[in-house]
């Protein structure tokens, strides 16, 4: 008699405890651990509208454009050393490279007097353009003002937030010559890859379009909708999570008969 | 009987005067005897042509000295020409290297890694690798034109070379302390059409990546059919096109003519000077400092910089954050 009353409190007690390790795991799980899935989305090139696709896995991330039009670079990259591999179906070849990052000024190659070194980066934070001189221009000429060069755009959270297909996101402004920016981001992704057509160049892009990424990577931010002066930039159409094979090699490596290129030092 | 003396003694003199201009004729003569065997007259073929000629492929050049192609040369496979030791000079002498690999593999000339003082001139390198017109690249022939591995080269120059049908890069002498190519032309490639740290009079179309790319270009032509058209520390007299890429971009460009399909027309970082910047779904022409530059955007933006000096655009809008004599 006991033990009949005993057993199901027992019982009673095992289940609530599982139920709040179900409900501690879960929400560790949505917290924690690392996106898997694909991300389908539209990135606006000029008037052109792209498709990208975003296969992410545990370790790497394929970025590729579905229009089949033409051959397009795909991009795979590393999620621990952000290292990436340009694939080139074109040609039937890959380079790699250390990391996508714009690589910071270097000197200029012989001859050439040395780029301007890049601005020093908040902790967390890519090193920025090259610091441009304090002042240029006529300033000693009367009435005409002396022109200060732009700073690099800083990303910067408006406090606004929304949800956008399930996920929460805060808002961010950039701007830059009078261009403005919003995106909207959520941390629950991944660190946004971008994606890139060929070897960053070696002095570092300017334009807005060119800097957004990169500043989002840097803050482990993955964009849900992108709108620059008031055009859609980048959107986010479809997330969905689900279990890769593992990195799958055909998925996040270049064909076995791939040529390995080397990338150019410049 | 006087004028006969007279007569005598003339003759006499003359006789004497005679004898007097050949002296030789009086001394006595030497042996007849030959000292030795004639010595040779001719040139020897080192003293005519002091180079090494280059009769077939796969060559591998492991001395220094000047070389030279005295027919073309074709191979099936594999590298054709291989440069491994410094101060060579390489003479295609008009002739051609080509490749029937299928597919594509190995290089006309390849440079051994970490060379100095090396000159290629004057010839033809050809495959049959060709874009299907979508960008794609295939077909047998070199993987590279001419080409090296491992580490920068120095003193090298590159001249009087047409590359075409090779999958990757025609002519990539690297950005080593001072790579050369001039007066180099290039077509069909699947990726850098011709790469160096200094390069001038050359074109390079129909390239699936950057169709030229160096430190300092000028006088220059890159077409692209995947990538910026030509990439350049600094361009002057350059035109760079591009179907899906930048069509210019630099450092600073001086009177230089991009544009684009998809992509900015003309992108300098710094300054652009008597420019022109083209696109139909980019920007025209971006620079941080444009002067007497002229853009074009049907519908879009034109010209997009910081400083603007008496530019002008053909069609679309600007946007300048300093603009000075400018409607």
């Amino acid at each position: 008699m006991t033990n009949g009353f005993e057993v199901p409190r027992f019982k009673c007690h095992v289940a609530v405890v599982a139920w709040l390790l179900g409900i501690a795991h879960g929400l560790l799980a949505a917290t924690n651990a690392p996106f898997v899935g694909r991300i389908t989305a539209t990135l606006a090139q000029g008037d052109q509208s792209m498709p990208l696709l975003f296969t992410v896995g545990t370790n790497a991330v394929r970025v590729e454009i579905t229009d089949t039009t033409r051959p397009h670079p795909v991009n795979i990259r590393d999620r621990h050393s952000e290292a990436l591999t340009l694939v080139f179906p074109h040609n039937r070849s890959f380079v790699r490279l250390a990391s996508a990052m714009p690589p910071p000024a270097q000197p200029g190659p012989a001859g050439m007097p040395p780029l301007p070194q890049p601005v020093p980066a908040a902790p967390g934070f890519p090193p920025g353009p090259p610091a441009p001189p304090p002042l240029i221009g006529p300033t000693n000429l009367p009435g005409v003002p002396p022109v200060s060069l732009p700073t690099p755009p800083e990303l910067k959270a408006t406090g606004q937030k929304t949800n956008l297909l399930g996920y929460t996101c805060q808002q961010f402004e950039l701007s830059q010559h009078g261009r403005k920016m919003e995106i909207w981001a959520t941390e629950r992704l991944l660190p946004f890859p971008g994606y890139l057509r060929q070897q960053p160049p070696r002095f570092g892009p300017r334009m807005i379009e060119e800097q957004w990424t990169e500043l989002l990577r840097a803050r482990k931010l993955f964009p849900m909708q992108v709108s620059l002066d008031g055009r859609v930039l980048f959107a986010v159409s479809a997330v969905t999570p689900e279990p890769l094979k593992g990195d799958d090699p055909a998925l996040f490596q270049p064909p076995a008969d791939y040529h390995e290129l080397q990338p150019l030092p410049f | 009987m006087k004028t006969k003396l007279n007569h005598q003694l003339v003759a006499a003199f003359g006789l004497l005067f005679t004898l007097a201009l050949q002296p030789s004729t009086l001394l006595a003569q030497g042996s007849l005897t030959p000292p030795g065997a004639p010595a040779p007259t001719m040139k020897t073929l080192a003293q005519i042509e002091p180079r090494t000629p280059i009769a077939t492929a796969p060559f591998t050049i492991s001395q220094p000295g000047s070389y030279y192609l005295t027919t073309n040369l074709t191979v099936s496979g594999g590298n054709a020409i291989t440069i491994a030791a410094n101060g060579v000079t390489l003479d295609l002498n008009g002739f051609t290297i080509s490749s029937t690999a299928n597919p594509a593999s190995g290089t006309a000339v390849l440079i051994s890694g970490g060379l100095q003082d090396i000159t290629i001139q004057n010839g033809h390198i050809r495959g049959g690798v060709t874009n299907d017109g979508s960008g794609v690249f295939s077909g047998p022939g070199f993987w590279y034109g001419i080409y090296y591995s491992g580490s920068d080269l120095q003193n090298v120059r590159v001249s009087g070379v047409s590359v075409s049908g090779c999958l990757y890069d025609g002519i990539n002498v690297g950005d080593g302390a001072s790579t050369t190519v001039e007066n180099c032309v290039v077509r069909t490639v699947g990726s850098y059409g011709i790469a160096a740290n200094t390069i001038r009079g050359c074109v390079a179309l129909d390239c699936g990546y950057s169709a030229i790319h160096g430190g300092q270009v000028s006088d220059s032509r890159g077409k692209s059919v995947g990538n910026t058209g030509l990439y350049a520390y600094t361009a002057q007299n350059c035109d760079g096109y591009s179907s899906s890429g930048i069509g210019l971009f630099a450092n600073t460009a001086h009177n230089c003519y991009g544009s684009s399909s998809s992509g900015t027309g003309l992108y300098a970082l710094y300054t652009a000077i008597g420019c022109y910047g083209s696109s139909s779904s980019g920007t025209g022409l971006y620079a941080l400092n444009a002067a007497f530059c002229t853009g074009y955007r049907s519908g879009g933006r034109a010209i997009e910089a910081t400083i603007a000096n008496g530019c002008w655009a053909i069609s679309g809008t600007n946007l300048i954050t300093y603009k000075y004599n400018m409607p």
